[in-house]
Parts: C-alpha cells; sequence; structure tokens
C-alpha cells in the first residue's frame, strides 16, 4: 500500500471524524455531566456503538487475529467466554449503574464507590489505580497504530508518524464536546469496524473457494481447530477480561449516559450481536491468515501480511478500521481518565473548587494524558507492555468493592481500601517478579487476596450509615423504572 | 437483588462451567468452535428476553 493513499484514507476518516466531533459541540454553559456525560441523553443506538467500539480495541484486528493464527479455536472460546461475562454483567449492573448516577449525581466511576462507602479516599485509590494501570494500555494503542502504519507503508511512513497522527485524532476526536463528541466518533467508528471485517472476510472467503475454507483447513490446519491451550491458561487469561465490564471505568462511565430505560436496553442488546460477530469474524480471520500466509514467526503480523493479499480498495478500508478501533478506546480511556483525576483526586479533597475550574482542569489534563501516552510509546520500554498486561489483572482487584457496593450492606470502607491495596500489590509482585504461585495467573491470586480482605475486614468494622438506604433506594427505583 | 436475577446468575455461572469443561473433555479434537458459538448466543438470547420489560411499564403508564 503507497504511502500517499494510507494518508488519504486517514485524512478523510480525520476530516469526517473531526466534522462530527465539532458539530456535537453544545452552545451556552457546558457542566461537567455535559461534558463527561452527554448530559445523559444518548440514545440506544449511539450508546451501543460507543460501549462497542470503546470495548474492542485494535487488539481484535491484531492480536486476536494473532492468536487465532498462532493458537486456533481456543482463541474464540477466550474471547466469548468474555463476551457472556459481559452480556451477564451488563443486564445485572448497567441499570444500577444508570440508576445511581441520576438519583445521587455521580459522573465518575469512582465517585460511586466513594458516595457509597462514605469515604472519598475509596474512589481517590481506586482512580489511582485506574489511572496506573490505564495509561500504558492506552499507550499500547499508540504503539500498536505506529507499528501498523510502518508495516503498511513498507517504511515509507515512521514509527512516530504513526504513534503522532493517532495521538493528534484522539485528541480531535474528545476535544469539542467530550463524551458527546467521543460518542459520535466512536458511532461511526464502530460502523467502520463492522464493515472493514466483512468486507475482508467476504473477499478471503471468496478467494478461498467460499465453503472449501472448511475443507481447506481441516485438511491442511486441523491442528488449528484442536484445543492447545491448557485450562489453567485458558482460565488465567479468559478470567481478568470476563468482568472487563465492570472494572474498566472508560465501559463503566458508559453506563451513566442512556437518556432512559429503553437506550439502556438497546445498548446491551446492539452491543452484544456487535460483540458476537466482530469476535466470530475476528477468529475466522485468523484461521485464513493461517492457510494464506502461513509461517510467520511474529503472529501479531498475521494482519497486515494479510492485507498485502487483498486490493488497496480492501486494505485501506482494514486499516482505517484497526486505527479507528485504537482511537475509539484510547480517547474514551483519556476522557475518563481525565474525569476521574477532576473528581475524585482534585474535587474529592477541594471542595470549595468550581465545577467550571473543575472542567477546565480536566480538560488540561486530557491534553497531558495524550502527551504521556505518546511520550511512553516513544521509548518502546519493556515496562509499557508489562504494565499494559497487567492492566486487566489489576483492574480486577476493584471487583469485591464493586460487587459488595451493590450487593452486600456489611460491605465498609476499610474493606473496600485494604481490599484494593492488597490485590493491587499481590498482582503487581506477582506480575514483576514473573511468578505464577501453583500455576495460576497473578490475576487470580489478586482476586482471591482483594476477596480475603475485603470479607474479613468488613465484617471486622462498621459499614457506612447510609449503607441500607442506598441499596433499599437503588431497589425501589430499579422495582419502578425495570420492572424488578 | 431479585429472585429472577439469581435465576440469571445460575444460568450465567452454568454456561461458564460449561464453557470451560465441555470442550476440554469433550471436545479437545474439533467440535468447540461450534460448541463456544452456540452457548454464546444462547446467552446473548436469553439476555435479550431478560431484558424485553424495561422501560414498557413506564410507557403504559405516562
Amino acid at each position: 500500500m503507497t504511502a500517499s493513499l494510507l494518508m488519504a484514507s486517514v485524512g478523510l476518516w480525520f476530516v469526517i471524524g473531526s466534522y462530527i466531533s465539532y458539530s456535537s459541540r453544545q452552545r451556552g454553559k457546558i457542566d461537567l455531566a455535559d461534558y463527561f456525560l452527554g448530559s445523559r441523553r444518548i440514545n440506544g443506538f449511539v450508546s451501543a456503538m460507543t460501549y462497542s467500539a470503546t470495548t474492542y480495541s485494535a487488539f481484535m484486528m491484531v492480536g486476536l487475529v494473532g492468536l487465532t493464527y498462532r493458537y486456533g479455536v481456543a482463541a474464540l472460546g477466550f474471547e466469548l467466554t468474555y463476551l457472556m461475562g459481559t452480556v451477564i454483567l451488563l443486564v445485572l449492573f448497567a441499570p444500577r449503574y444508570w440508576i445511581a448516577g441520576r438519583k445521587y449525581d455521580l459522573i465518575s466511576p469512582s465517585e460511586l464507590l466513594s458516595f457509597r462507602y462514605e469515604n472519598k479516599s475509596v474512589g481517590a485509590l481506586n482512580s489511582l489505580l485506574c489511572i496506573v494501570m490505564l495509561i500504558p494500555y492506552a499507550s499500547v494503542q499508540l504503539i500498536g497504530a505506529g507499528y501498523l502504519v510502518e508495516t503498511l507503508s513498507d517504511g515509507s511512513l515512521s514509527y512516530t508518524t504513526g504513534t503522532v497522527i493517532a495521538a493528534i485524532v484522539t485528541f480531535v476526536f474528545c476535544w469539542w464536546a467530550g463524551l458527546r463528541s467521543v460518542a459520535r466518533t466512536d458511532a461511526l467508528q464502530a460502523v467502520i469496524m463492522f464493515v472493514a471485517s466483512l468486507m475482508l472476510v467476504g473477499y478471503l472467503a471468496l478467494k478461498l473457494g467460499g465453503g472449501g475454507f472448511h475443507r481447506v483447513l481441516v485438511a491442511e490446519r486441523s491442528d488449528l481447530l484442536r484445543l492447545n491451550w491448557s485450562p489453567s491458561f485458558f482460565v488465567g487469561l479468559t478470567l481478568p477480561w470476563a468482568f472487563f465490564a465492570i472494572t474498566n471505568p472508560q465501559v463503566v462511565q458508559r453506563l451513566f449516559i442512556p437518556k432512559d430505560c429503553v437506550s439502556i436496553r438497546r445498548m446491551i442488546v446492539g452491543f452484544s450481536y456487535f460483540g458476537f460477530f466482530y469476535t466470530v469474524i475476528c477468529c475466522i480471520l485468523g484461521l485464513m491468515a493461517a492457510l494464506m500466509v502461513p509461517g510467520l514467526d511474529l503472529p501479531d503480523n498475521a494482519m497486515p501480511m494479510l492485507l498485502k493479499e487483498v486490493p488497496p480498495a480492501i486494505s485501506v478500508v482494514v486499516f482505517v478500521s484497526i486505527l479507528a478501533a485504537a482511537v475509539s478506546t484510547m480517547n474514551s480511556i483519556v476522557l475518563t481518565l481525565s474525569n476521574m483525576f477532576g473528581r475524585d483526586l482534585l474535587k474529592a479533597y477541594n471542595p470549595g473548587l468550581s465545577e467550571e475550574r473543575e472542567l477546565a482542569i480536566s480538560k488540561i489534563i486530557i491534553v497531558c494524558l495524550i502527551a504521556a501516552c505518546l511520550l511512553f510509546s516513544q521509548l518502546k520500554l519493556d515496562l509499557i507492555v508489562v504494565l499494559s498486561s497487567l492492566a486487566s489483572g489489576g483492574l480486577l482487584v476493584q471487583l469485591p468493592s464493586i460487587i459488595g457496593a451493590f450487593f452486600w450492606k456489611k460491605s465498609s470502607a476499610k474493606g473496600a481500601v485494604a481490599s484494593i491495596l492488597v490485590g493491587g500489590i499481590t498482582v503487581g509482585f506477582l506480575t514483576v517478579a514473573n511468578l505464577k504461585p501453583l500455576g495460576q495467573w497473578p490475576a487470580i491470586w489478586g482476586l482471591l487476596t482483594s476477596s480475603v480482605a475485603f470479607v474479613l475486614i468488613s465484617k471486622k468494622t462498621q459499614p457506612p450509615k447510609g449503607a441500607e438506604s442506598f441499596l433499599r433506594e437503588l431497589k425501589e427505583d430499579l422495582t419502578a423504572k425495570f420492572g424488578f | 437483588m431479585v429472585e429472577k436475577e439469581r435465576y440469571l446468575i445460575v444460568l450465567a455461572l452454568g454456561l461458564a462451567l460449561c464453557n470451560l469443561i465441555v470442550p476440554y473433555c469433550f471436545l479437545r479434537e474439533s467440535g468447540s468452535f461450534l460448541f463456544w458459538i452456540l452457548t454464546t448466543l444462547f446467552m446473548i438470547v436469553a439476555g435479550t428476553a431478560y431484558t424485553r420489560n424495561w422501560g414498557r411499564k413506564k410507557e403504559k403508564t405516562s
């Protein structure tokens, strides 16, 4: 693919997305809920698309394709089990987050924890954990964009050019109207992601002889249809991701944004079907790549190499779709982290801070976060990859305090703080030391220790005074609005 | 948590266990691809059916 074609396609995508982002602006005074939650008035379709685009990063078309290329169907099992976890968690938690957000005027996911546990340290600690875990994860999106641009242009465009392009697009797609800009550009990007994957799989199926694909696969690579992961590897990889829907703040914040109950349902159902088809398509692409470009040392090169086998008209759309997936994940992370920084760290400890000032500082944080991610991506440190892989396991340690907040009236602030601290230290230590006690992954031990700490300390300490009324009011609203 | 939610959780836990046990015990050589697709579709359809009345009650009364 020529550099001029790559740049022209990126330019077209950038112009359309920038127009959508700019036209999403609101006139007059903007408050925090307007900027970070789209005034809580996002319709079902846009909610579903922004949820999908935020959840599915460039990992799908690069990492998952590579994983299937290397290991076969086990990768599908991992990704579909994750999707099943997300569906059930959305059905259980989305109404609760949505009601609590509106009833108590909560904006960030950590703010909900501070409110429920009546202790600002819980939200602050939770926000710090998310910032530490998610900045490397966001940087990896830029790293992926940089390598993709460099590989597909055969070196005509540098890695740095790719990362700078992705960083600029991320900034422009979220700056003007915050969540409203992000949600609407995400809707565009989710459509691009889906259409591009369909085009590619359709073209390759025709090239491989339609139904003959399965026959060829059985004949030539039947090893990819076997399960070749150990059960502990499967569980270790799947478990942290199965709870992604309630442990990753950038997707949790989306539970505050639908305009009504019907929109929440449309968001869940729309995401479920999008996720199902997109996952299956990506895994089939991985299997197709194994047949068409066999023998690659680095599985992550499967997609770039596959794109060299298809006409430029298709490869350029897929290229833009991968960039779109990276940007849509990154701008959501940056927006949510800037909100958490302003709300749960600055505002929580400076109650006198005005809303206008908090918003202004949060917008400066957006710029700082993008700059930090760009800087990390230029350093190409091994540490970033380690921290990025730590993210899913590290964020999992929030799980006990999140479930406790909604379902256990005896859960206490001290229990929540201890749980996040003990779990975070466990996962961090085991990951950095590269230890897997009893063959189990750090995330498993992190979840275990955080759960034990949460239950034991909550039982020994006093729950917040308002815990019972919080749960009672939530139940009343669930019955009234969702017919529970 | 209401009773309906408990049934849903039991169903989800059952499916999650099946997602691990069935392929690793019975479908190691082939068949796991289709099995995972069917269990996921089942979960999605169950979620769709479970949420079908959300917001309807309010629309009727308003």
